[in-house]
């Protein structure tokens, strides 16, 4: 999938799709503690990348279905987040470097190729 | 059980479990602090099980106990069958570590644990192995004339109905990790099942949906209506290998089994065994229950600090013999609390680094194909 957007660029190529799928564009929203998902059970979330360090699933269960996309630090394609990503239809990747990403940034995740070349592109500031 | 014996279990087991261990992502959590627990109620196994094992045996032998968990929806059964032998012997490897027990130490426990495991293992299916591995990833749990029950007039999902079967299941399975301390023992599937017609069949119990062991669960206690669900999942095609922790995953690596089924069927299964259809236009009801009572639960686990979380977590595997002593009828006359030995030792391993340390130094080591020690011979 070519950028498509000139001032995009390649923030990672290392991450692990756990299935194909579409490319997705969101908003990137850090979640780190059950008090960050907890505040956020409330909002419209359709336009939200997930960020996560960890590859259980239960931090972001009770928002997974509504997300965009997800991104986790951890590796693991046969972990619990995984299979649940999998499950809902959610595109993931797993095994991403997220130090560059902050919350409120515009990033796609490009899932189409090899499970191995998850994409990251970050596009911008969501502003 | 005699030593020779004794340490060909735990070599075969040990074995097996290295190699779960070494292809799946770190027990970690952030919302369970999910090494400290593992370490905690594993190590209070050693200390716990053997008297529980003992107490439910004066009941039922290992063999009444598996055979009887041959059947839809029984959480005595499959992946309880393993935790109760692993995990006994996990323990021991971490208490080995912190250098409170010898290899020799408690032998009686240990020969009584085994026993227990491969007699209850080989009950609990029909092939003649103890766990899933020693057959290429399979668990033949139920006969082909429950399996024949389960899957007739099975539902297509070829008519559009497909994706919003599986955002239902993936609601109910993501509940069953929150409601299990991000753990997945409310979920074990077992199969394949090869049919007459050359479909084979994928099994997935869900079961402690309204009533379980964390505290925490109090917040949403008999909100849904089942407590165990049976999913008998058809495909014309299947390629699937189900882990020794009754995990089904496709061997695909892409694939995805819930999208794959071209037909299912949904049953509540009581708490007497009894197995009744449910439509899906129901279980759909049932994924939107859930998914208002996973909030209510996530906002209970919220409120607890993070020594809760760790106490609560134990719970999920420190009781792991409790379901086989509901079916011998003994659960009343045993104690399912913590021991003190075990939570005097927790300060041993709270810290993240030194839990992980305690986990990965006890059963992954450099020098052994087996996560678990053999035992000498007396000196």
């Amino acid at each position: 999938m070519p950028d498509s957007t000139e001032t995009s660029r390649l923030i990672t190529a290392s991450g692990h799709s756990v299935a194909t799928h579409p490319p997705v564009e969101g908003v990137v929203r850090k979640f780190e503690s059950t008090g960050d998902v907890a505040a956020a059970m409330s909002d419209d979330l359709e336009d939200t990348i997930a960020v996560v360090r960890a590859a259980g699933v239960s931090l972001l269960s009770p928002i997974i279905a509504d997300v965009a996309g997800v991104i986790c630090s951890a590796v693991g394609e046969g972990s619990h987040l995984a299979i649940m990503a999998r499950e809902f239809d959610i595109p993931c990747i797993m095994g991403v470097e997220t130090g560059e990403l902050q919350t409120g940034n515009r990033v796609r995740l490009d899932c189409t190729g090899e499970l191995d070349h998850g994409q990251v592109h970050l596009l911008g500031d969501a502003t | 059980m005699k030593l020779p014996e004794v340490n060909y279990y735990i070599y075969r087991m040990g074995a097996a479990f290295r190699r779960d261990l070494l292809v799946r992502s770190a027990f970690e959590s952030e919302v369970f602090p999910t090494n400290q627990y593992i370490c905690l109620s594993h190590i209070d196994q050693v200390f716990a099980n053997p008297d529980r094992i003992r107490r439910v045996t004066q009941e039922m032998s290992p063999e009444q106990l598996g055979r009887l968990g041959r059947a839809p929806g029984q959480k005595a059964s499959q992946i309880y069958v393993w935790l109760v032998g692993h995990e006994y012997l996990i323990g021991r490897e971490m208490l080995y570590t912190l250098g409170e027990l010898g290899p020799r130490d408690r032998l009686e426990d240990l020969e009584l644990m085994l026993d227990f495991y491969t007699r209850a293992a080989a009950a609990n299916r029909n092939d003649g192995a103890i766990q899933n591995s020693d057959v290429g990833g399979r668990h033949p749990l139920l006969d082909d004339t429950q399996v024949a029950s389960l899957v007739d007039d099975a539902d297509s999902l070829q008519n559009g109905s497909g994706p919003a079967f599986r955002r239902s299941v993936a609601v109910l399975e993501a509940f069953q990790f929150l409601a299990h301390a991000d753990a997945r023992i409310g979920i074990a599937d077992n199969g394949p099942y090869r049919l007459p017609d050359g479909r084979s069949v994928l099994v997935k119990d869900l079961f402690d949906m309204r009533r379980n062991e964390q505290p925490y669960f109090t917040a949403v206690r008999d909100r849904l209506p089942h407590n165990a669900l049976t999913l008998a999942l058809v495909y014309d095609t299947l390629d699937v290998e189900i882990n020794d922790w009754s995990t089904a995953f496709p061997r695909e690596q892409d694939g995805n089994l819930l999208d794959a089924a071209s037909a299912a069927a949904v049953f509540a299964v009581a708490d007497n065994g009894e197995v009744c259809r449910v439509s899906l236009d129901e279980f759909a009801d049932v994924a939107k229950q859930t998914r208002s009572a996973h909030r209510d639960l996530y906002r209970a686990v919220h409120e607890l600090d993070r020594r809760e979380r760790i106490l609560q977590g134990a719970l999920v595997y420190s009781r792991n013999v409790r379901p086989f002593a509901k079916r011998a009828g003994c659960d009343d006359a045993i104690d399912w609390n913590l021991t003190d030995e075990a939570v005097s030792l927790l300060p041993r391993f709270e810290a993240d680094e030194d839990a992980l340390n305690l986990f990965v130094q006890s059963c992954i080591r450099a020098d052994s194909a087996s996560a678990y020690s053999m035992i000498p011979e007396a000196s």
